[in-house]
């Protein structure tokens, strides 16, 4: 057994930790939880447009190499802050989550 | 004083709940407009999330499952506390209709998950190519695609409804169903075949908080 999804509520929910002791890891966990979101989007865009045949090979490419570099690059921050690829998401309190989870 | 809400029941739950619930607080039980609530009160509301964390979610994971064998609650997430039992009680009489409503109208339903992800483990890409790195992306995608409509066959007669979740890294699958369709939804995923090079991980049944948002009320 696991914890149960969560219900939605209009109630307070969790904040993002900027205390003294880990203002870095919090402004972190904000900035790249966003950059997660972009990177995506842009990515299932790619896959999109790949399939439907608008780019060349050579673009196809590109993106792929852009999104990849960026995916590993968003790993390795997180690991230097102490994030797990789990912990890249925020609470948006009543309407969720940023990302699945 | 602090009040550390865990979950909504109509108010002919049981009046007997569970004892203790985080920090082994004592679980109370009040009536307001018309519905029961379960909540702890501590004047240190910062007990209930002091480290180690995961024991609290636990333990407030079991008040909602000791509550949840019996009827249909609306939990809350956890932490959710408010200041003391006015701002509850405000907050009741805002919302008081629409628990009701979901109440009734999910009365003897449970949600089951299933979480299937490639055995692979999320991490940096493998690959040197960008065009292949896409590629294996749209086949992960397309593989996930043929499993959920493997698996939403397979439930099919058990289930009420369901949706998907999907995850950067595999889908979640929710199922609404009836209490007593918990057996012949086990009993289907016996049968299911799932593709080699995935995991699933079955749970349930749960109370039914991924449909309230897709409830049109």
């Amino acid at each position: 057994m696991h914890p149960q999804p969560e219900l939605e509520t209009s109630l307070p929910q969790s904040h993002i930790d900027c205390s003294p002791d880990n203002v870095e890891q919090g402004l972190a966990k904000l900035v790249l939880s966003l950059i997660e979101l972009l990177r995506q989007l842009l990515e299932r865009q790619a896959i999109r447009r790949m399939e439907g045949g608008s780019l060349t090979d050579q673009q196809i490419e590109d993106m792929g190499q852009a999104l990849m570099k960026l995916e590993a690059k968003l790993h390795e921050l997180a690991e230097h802050f102490g994030l797990s690829p789990a912990d890249l998401n925020l609470d948006l309190g009543p309407i969720g989550n940023l990302l699945e989870k | 004083m602090p009040v550390l809400l865990y979950c909504v029941a109509e108010a002919s739950a049981p009046l007997e709940g569970p004892r203790t619930g985080v920090r082994g607080q004592p679980v109370a039980r009040i009536e307001h407009c018309g519905l029961a609530v379960y909540l702890s009160r501590d004047s240190n509301s910062d007990a209930w999330t002091r480290p180690p964390v995961r024991d609290s979610v636990l333990e407030f994971h079991q008040v909602l499952r000791q509550l949840f064998a019996s009827v249909a609650i609306l939990p809350f997430r956890f932490p959710t506390i408010v200041a003391g039992d006015r701002e509850l009680e405000a907050h009741l009489e805002s919302a008081s209709e629409r628990y009701k409503h979901l109440l009734e109208k999910y009365k003897t339903s449970v949600q089951v998950e299933v979480l299937v992800s490639p055995v692979e483990k999320p991490g940096a890409p493998s690959t040197a190519s960008g065009t292949e790195y896409l590629r294996t992306r749209k086949s992960q995608l397309d593989g996930l695609d043929q499993i959920v409509a493997g698996l939403s066959s397979v439930a099919g007669c058990a289930v009420i409804e369901w949706q998907v979740r999907r995850l950067p890294q595999g889908v979640r699958w929710f199922g609404r169903l009836e209490r007593d369709s918990v057996d012949q939804f086990k009993a289907a995923m016996k049968t299911w075949k799932l593709p080699a090079g995935h995991i699933a991980r079955v749970s349930g049944p749960w109370p039914v908080t991924e449909f309230f948002h897709l409830d049109p009320s």
